[in-house]
């Protein structure tokens, strides 16, 4: 059941134990929660051929559970045999088979480096792999993926441009980006891209600054909170595309993307409606807990290497550096500060045209009361706020394990949106 | 084009007509009815049969030669092999089953209290069959045998296993060893995710094999002109 602001009752569905799954959901694999979580992720990719569920599944119950290192070396090796299958194919002339084996070892090399911090060289490696997978199964798709570079401040953001069919038809268009993980790759999955391909949208998916590929591609690029200018960039290279239709662009965002999002669209007014997935008013409390870093910065103290945990020293070597710090504990306090400009409270009153917030029962009470309070000072009336729960088996941090859900709610509302 | 025949989906549950062993007889119209307007290439049509269709497909194959190729996933010589009373043909079986029907009634129904597979099975049998009881289905089923038919399937066959076949463990092996024609054997393994019946659970993966294979055997092969 969705909510709606006058349907909104109590907090009673928040029941899931972890701010990710815990749920009924979750297929149990791993008790680390963060393992379950992400293969379910994995799982879910299923819905678009990204990923057979037998594969996963196989390569799951070989992982010694919450061993990150173990995580790598089964999930590279089912990449490596499903690539192998994908040449295969290929090299057989078979391209419907090579198509769909190339989109699966996509899924499971990104599996496979999701763990790993962005300065060790399998990272790049790895996400080398991925990246090349996808491409190889977009150029074999009827109507193929292009692969573009959006020019920004001189360099360039990584992403694909893809079209329903081959016709030069002008169309609906839908921007899309992840957050702190993920990639312009995996979006075309769980992100939307196929969804909004069936239902006769273009798509862009691209990472902006600091995002997974454009960081490990270029660590110049680091994340910003002025999101409006690297969207900017993305909506000029549609805009220069005779197929997109310019009063009809949708943005949309998940996880930190729930903020970056919204902040575009309060600025960027070639955008006509906007999905965060879900609104984030405020990056800095969830991301300091979730890299278990709030407490430190909580003691208002210099913080030193010394008093890091195995935990804190990853986030921060995978996470300072997206921010343009170098990764060393001193650097904690002026990256906090940066957080802390990335808040969407003031912009209310910017953000006008349609948005749709997606928010699940387990990212927590905390998460929920954040987008809510937001958005009820949001003013478009055409605003949808869904919460979506254990019952519809969608109570996971952007619906994974949902696909089919998730995109029908959110195309069946930008569908109505551009219909007038 | 996807059908079902006697015994199976809507066939059985809106028209009570149950399975039948000579499936060529369901074949055979399914061709006839597909072959009446344009757009099918007679020459380059293949039966694809999954579960018991691993039975029913080489059987149809054996007479009507109008397929090019047929899949049998997975492979079933015998249907009721695995299912014999310990240390008994089929035709003692059968002789069992009908000179001693209640004890042969009795033994399957204390079998299927302990099994939720069994039970499944032979419920679901006895409905797909038409049989009264448990014993009169299991006698049904012995007729579905490719002894003595399987060698007369001239169009190439793909038999697939799996390694966790259970229901019908042994039974592609057995089909593939008893044709004469162009023949190849796929099986599916753990290592692959891919290990159980019909690949449940690795749809692509199967497709991918299956299509494939059948891709590589149409166009390497002459195009047929009749029988």
């Amino acid at each position: 059941m969705n909510s709606t602001p006058s349907s909104e009752k109590a907090h009673e569905p928040f029941e899931t134990k972890n701010a990710q799954s815990g749920g009924r959901s979750a297929p149990g694999v791993f008790k680390s929660q963060t393992f379950d979580f992400q293969l379910t992720r994995w799982l879910s990719q299923t819905t678009y051929s990204g990923a057979e569920i037998g594969e996963c599944f196989s390569t799951a119950h070989l992982i010694d559970d919450g061993d990150t290192e173990s995580w790598l070396q089964e999930w590279s090796k089912t990449a490596r045999r499903v690539e192998d299958i994908a040449r295969d194919c290929a090299r057989r002339g078979h391209r419907v088979s090579a198509r769909e084996a190339f989109l699966r070892a996509t899924t499971y090399y990104e599996a496979a480096f999701f763990y790993v911090a962005s300065r060790d060289p399998r990272k790049r490696e790895l996400y080398l792999h991925h990246r090349d997978c996808f491409r190889h199964a977009g150029a074999l798709f009827d109507s193929p993926f292009e692969p573009v570079e959006i020019s920004y401040e001189g360099r360039v953001l990584p992403g694909y441009f893809m079209r329903p069919d081959n016709s030069a038809a002008t169309r609906k268009t839908v921007m899309i980006i992840t957050g702190g993980d993920g990639t312009a790759e995996r979006l075309y999955f769980n992100g939307g891209g196929a969804a909004a391909l069936r239902r006769g949208y273009n798509v862009l998916c691209f990472e902006g600054p600091g995002q997974t590929g454009a960081h490990l591609l270029d660590p110049s690029l680091t994340f910003r909170y002025d999101w409006e200018v690297p969207t900017a960039a993305a909506v000029d290279y549609l805009l220069s595309r005779p197929e997109v239709d310019a009063s009809r662009i949708a943005y949309v965002g998940y996880s930190w993307g729930g903020y970056f999002v919204p902040r575009a669209v309060a600025f960027d007014k070639r955008i006509s409606a906007c999905i965060a997935n879900c609104l984030a008013p405020d990056i800095y409390t969830p991301v300091v807990q979730t890299m278990e870093v709030d407490q430190l910065l909580a003691a208002g103290q210099p913080i030193t290497d010394d008093q890091l945990t195995t935990k804190q020293r990853y986030s921060i070597e995978e996470g300072l550096p997206r921010f343009g710090f170098e990764p060393q504990a001193e650097n904690l306090i002026r990256w906090a500060e940066m957080l802390k400009q990335m808040t969407l409270w003031g912009l209310d009153d910017k953000i006008t045209i349609p948005l749709l917030n997606m928010s699940s029962t387990g990212e927590g009470k905390l998460m929920h009361d954040n987008a809510k309070a937001f958005f009820d000072a949001l003013p478009n009336p055409r605003n949808r706020f869904v919460l979506t729960n254990e019952d519809q088996g969608a109570e996971m941090h952007t619906q994974r394990g949902n696909s089919s859900l998730l995109h029908q709610i959110q195309f069946d509302w930008l569908d109505e949106v551009f219909a007038d | 084009m996807t059908f079902e025949g006697p015994g199976q989906g809507a066939v059985v549950r809106e028209q009570g007509l149950p399975f039948r062993p000579d499936w060529e007889a369901v074949v055979t119209p399914v061709l006839d009815h597909m072959l009446t307007p344009p757009g099918v290439d007679a020459r380059r049509i293949a039966l694809l049969g999954l579960s018991f269709g691993g039975y029913l497909a080489p059987r149809a194959a054996a007479f009507d030669r109008r397929l090019s190729a047929c899949i049998a996933n997975g492979g079933v010589f015998d249907f009721m092999a695995s299912n014999l009373p310990a240390g008994m043909t089929r035709k003692a079986a059968a002789r069992w089953i009908r000179d001693e029907p209640a004890t042969a009634n009795q033994r399957i129904c204390d079998l299927m209290a302990k099994s939720t597979d069994t039970r499944w099975a032979v419920q679901n049998g006895m409905f797909t069959f038409g049989s009264p009881s448990p014993a009169a289905w299991f006698l049904a089923a012995l007729d579905y045998t490719l002894e003595g038919v399987a060698e007369q399937i001239r169009c190439p066959v793909l038999v697939i296993d799996t390694e966790a076949e259970h229901g019908f463990a042994g039974q592609a092996p057995a089909l593939y060893e008893s044709l004469t024609c162009e023949k190849a054997f796929l099986l599916f393994t753990a290592e692959e995710g891919a290990e159980d019946h019909c690949q449940v659970g690795s749809p692509m993966l199967s497709a991918q094999r299956t299509f494939d294979w059948l891709e590589e055997t149409l166009s390497a092969r002459p195009r047929r002109v009749g029988v």
